[in-house]
């Protein structure tokens, strides 16, 4: 098991039993790389990777190489991620192909995927598709702000449920609600709704409806939601 | 197809969604467009607000509210809103509540206008699958009437009302009268109501109508008054009694479908005084006259039913006792088989009848079985430009078997005419021949021999601007005579008139010859020459009209007559005696000119129209008349008003308290009624 450690805002330590430079054998034992730099909470602050076989290690260029896939434990978040194949460096980013990462915002998968370690920063593309609650999309790419916890998925954008299409979708990994942006329709029932010409905002805001997870749709964006996005919607 | 697309093309009109709108489609129902949306999932429901605009899926309609709300979105789908606006084939109804189905558009305490009318309705409930428009507790108000009915089903500009109340007043009180009805089919366009199964109601009085009964401008204004004064002269060929001066209350409806007929007759000198009381009825091809009239009592029952197309069946009763004389008691069994015959352009029937008739002419009772048939068939030849011709043969038998008599005729009449132009040319030759066995009298069935080569020919039309002209020349010859007619010209008619407008004026000038009086002195018409003059500018008409009388007993000048129509405004009334002078004393004897026409028209505005009452005496001939102008009725109400050109106000005569001023404008923007609805309901 490797530990990737995030120190303050560059400083990574890491430790392991690859070898320098030259292909190691299989090693599939959990291994911590180093400590956390803290405790903070702060996303990839302290991950944890487990290789599924054989890893190396670039002693010139800092680069290691899971070529048979692994597992990347946030510590803090709980946010896990198994790739068929990982390439990272510690403290500066992680690159993984054909990933699963689950977490509080759900269930992800996708072809290609890159963590910025100290910007806190996942970007994925690649036959995405997301799953969480009430919400299940597929979409053409992802910039997820791990530090504020939102999720930008460009598109199209497709929702089975709700049923939507959507040029592009905000999500609150913490609350759950969702802003379709620009040309969309959603559909519930016998209603199926469409974007006035030129685009226009659909918030769907998660709620508990007799202990089950639903979305409601509205046309009247809550300023809250607004604030919460207006980083993206800048 | 087309009504739907029209009806789309309206649709959109009258709900145009702003481009910045949000669309939204209900499944089978309707899109709609708006401003803002939002779904409850825990209430299964949807709501839409912000102008929103419902736009039917077959776009045969429209709706319009401020905000609407969608339920049952997982199941049985249920669309509400408050205060919407319906708009649907031309019409516009504005509600206080919506509540619509997938099948259904409800609305409740509806304002209607469209097609020039405008009112109330408790609910309207339109099928979204038929287009059907149902309505309860109507109460409209158009150009040219009021109407109000339980309920109602609207087609396009049709209407029909169940339970209907008519009236065309306005009246700041009561109406003066009102029409009720068992249903009535109103042409919400052109302001045309057909009711059945009516009563005129007048305060406590209540009189039922003829059924149906068209009330519009034109049947208000050319009203048929129930009351005839005419000088009965008799008929020798119908067996009519001459019965002097007769004034008949014609149509004095008991319940429907049956009426009376009340009056006197020989009011005049000569005559002897006779009463006329009649019970009539009938319908779906029966009909029936009992009672006493000039000549005696009579009884009369027809029924003639199409049993197929091709073939009708019936039986005939008749018991007429003219004083004992000629009375004449019978029942006929007839059926008839007919059909068009179209390589001829013609037709052919055959008729056949079983009778049991009993007469007691002057020579005496005569009473038996008559049994017989007829045959005819018409030909001609397809209009060309020469013309055409025609031809029509017809035969006809009967057995009197108590009599052991029979009588036969043939008919054969061939024709010619031409119309081209202002050229209408009819030229005929009618023949008959027969044995006249019948031991019957002509007016029942005996036939007597005809030869009668008889024509026409007329001109008419504009001669120029302004000008109009026509002359007739009408001829029939009897070449054998009969107990009717003698042999000779029987009619030899000349005629022809000019009119011209100058400026305001009419100007007319017409002749006419009555010449077989002439030729035949011992025919049976007078022969005379006549010519008239006049000139006539709105209601004032002033004539001149002399006639030279070739008759047996008299020849010479008969009328040299002067007349004149003037109106005259009063307060609250305009009057236009009438009044001829008959000069043809004075010149021919030194006498003092005679009164030969008199008559009194009478215009009085009321709140149901400008009623015209009027009576004429023209030398014996009388007419009466009554009529009610809704044109001049609302020319007159709106004068002085300040209605706009679109109606303002709505108001209902169920709705006494709606004192707001009333202005609705004609369907065809030529009239508009104005007043304060301060009336009672109907």
């Amino acid at each position: 098991m490797v530990a990737v450690a995030a120190a303050g805002a560059s400083g990574v330590s890491t430790a392991g039993s690859g070898s320098a430079a030259a292909p190691s054998g299989p090693d599939t034992s959990p291994s911590t790389v180093g400590a956390p730099a803290s405790s903070s909470g702060a996303p990839f602050a302290a991950l944890t990777v487990t290789p599924d076989g054989a890893q190396s290690y670039d002693i010139s260029t800092g680069v290691t190489t899971l070529p048979d896939g692994g597992t990347v434990i946030d510590q803090d978040t709980g946010v896990r991620l198994h790739a068929k194949r990982l390439t990272y460096v510690d403290g500066a980013y992680i690159d993984a192909s054909t990933v699963t990462v689950s977490g509080a915002f759900g269930t992800l998968t996708a072809d290609k995927l890159h963590i910025d370690v100290p910007k806190a920063v996942l970007t994925a593309s690649g036959d995405l598709a997301l799953t969480r609650h009430a919400l299940r999309l597929t979409a053409v790419r992802l910039t997820y702000d791990a530090g504020r916890q939102v999720a930008d998925f460009t598109g199209p954008v497709t929702g089975a449920a709700p049923d939507f299409q959507a040029s592009r979708l905000l999500l609150d990994a913490a609350s759950g609600n969702v802003l379709l942006v620009g040309d969309y329709r959603y559909a519930s029932g016998p209603l199926t709704l469409t974007a006035p010409e030129g685009g226009g905002r659909l918030e769907l805001k998660l709620h508990q409806v007799n202990g089950s997870p639903v979305y409601d749709a509205a046309t009247d964006v809550s300023s809250e939601l607004l604030a919460r996005f207006a980083a993206e919607l800048n | 197809m087309t009504l739907a697309v029209l009806g789309g093309a309206l649709a959109q009109a009258q709900c145009r969604p702003p481009a910045t709108a949000t669309r939204l489609t209900i499944k089978g129902f309707a899109s709609a467009y708006f401003q803002q949306f939002r779904t409850d999932t825990e209430q299964n429901s949807a709501e839409l607000y912000g102008g929103v605009c419902l736009i039917g899926a077959d776009h045969a309609w429209t709706l319009a509210a401020d905000r609407v709300s969608v339920s049952g979105l997982q199941g049985a789908l249920r669309v509400t809103a408050a205060s919407p606006t319906l708009s649907f084939q031309g019409w516009s109804a504005t509600a206080g509540s919506l509540d619509a189905t997938s099948q259904t558009l409800s609305l409740g305490s509806v304002e209607l206008t469209g097609h020039g009318v405008s009112g109330t309705a408790e609910t309207v409930r339109l099928d979204l699958a038929s287009g059907a428009l149902e309505l309860t507790a109507i109460d409209l108000h158009g150009a040219a009437f009021y109407l109000r009915g339980d309920s109602a089903t609207l087609s396009g500009d049709r209407l029909g009302v169940t339970a209907p109340s008519v009236t065309t007043c306005h009246c700041a009180g009561p109406p003066l009268y009102r029409v009720d009805g068992a249903s009535a089919q109103v042409a919400v366009q052109g302001q045309r109501i057909v009711l059945s199964g009516g009563h005129v109601v007048v305060g406590k009085l209540e009189v039922p109508l003829a059924s149906p009964v068209t009330i519009d401008a034109a049947a208000l204004k050319a009203l048929t008054l129930p009351l005839t004064i005419e000088d009965v002269t008799g008929d020798a060929v119908s067996g009519t009694p001459a019965a002097g001066l007769e004034v008949l209350l014609t149509h004095l409806g008991l319940a429907p479908g049956i009426y009376a007929q009340l009056g006197v007759a020989g009011l005049d000198a000569g005559h002897p005084l006779a009463g006329i009381a009649l019970l009539r009825g009938g319908g779906h091809g029966t009909s029936f006259t009992f009672g006493e009239a000039p000549g005696g009592m009579r009884y009369e029952e027809t029924s003639d039913q199409a049993i197929t197309p091709w073939f009708d069946a019936g039986f005939d009763t008749r018991v007429l006792e003219p004083g004992n004389r000629d009375t004449l008691r019978e029942g006929v069994l007839h059926a008839r088989l007919h059909t068009g015959v179209a390589p001829l352009h013609g037709s052919a029937a055959l008729a056949m009848f079983a009778a049991g008739s009993s007469q007691q002419p002057s020579t005496g009772e005569v009473a038996g079985a008559r049994l017989g048939a007829r045959a005819s068939i018409a030909a001609a030849t397809p209009p060309a430009p020469w013309g055409h011709l025609s031809l029509r043969l017809g035969g006809e038998a009967s057995l009197y078997p108590d009599q052991r008599a029979s009588q036969w005729g043939v008919d054969v009449q061939p024709g010619y005419g031409l119309r081209a132009g202002p050229l209408d040319l009819q030229v005929s030759y009618l023949a008959r021949f027969t044995d006249g066995g019948s031991p019957f009298t002509t007016s029942l069935d005996r036939l007597e021999p005809v030869e009668r080569p008889s024509g026409s020919v007329t001109l008419a039309g504009a001669l120029a601007p302004g000008w109009r002209g026509s002359a007739r020349l009408a001829a029939q010859i009897d070449l054998v005579g009969n107990s009717s007619v003698a042999a000779g010209v029987n009619q030899l008619d000349v005629s022809g008139s000019l009119t011209r407008s100058v400026g305001a004026w009419q100007l007319s000038v017409s002749g006419d010859a009555v010449l077989a009086g002439i030729v035949t002195p011992n025919g049976a018409r007078d022969g005379y020459l006549q010519a008239a003059v006049g000139a006539s500018r709105g209601d004032l008409a002033l004539g001149a009209e002399a006639r030279y009388r070739y008759a047996p007993a008299y020849v010479g000048l008969d009328l040299l007559q002067v007349s004149a129509a003037v109106p005259i405004a009063l307060p609250g009334a305009v009057v236009r005696p009438y009044l001829a002078l008959d000069l043809a004393p004075t010149v021919t004897s030194g006498a003092l000119p005679t009164i030969s026409g008199h008559g009194l028209d009478l215009t009085l505005p009321t709140c149901c129209g400008a009623l015209k009452l009027g009576y004429r005496d023209d030398g014996g001939t009388w007419t009466v008349s009554v009529a009610v102008d809704l044109q001049t009725h609302m020319a007159q109400a709106s004068s002085g008003a300040t209605c706009p050109t679109r109606a303002r106000a709505t108001p209902t005569i169920a709705d006494p308290a709606a004192a707001a001023p009333v202005c609705a404008a004609g369907s065809d923007g030529t009239g508009i009624m104005t007043g304060a609805a301060t009336g009672p309901p109907l």
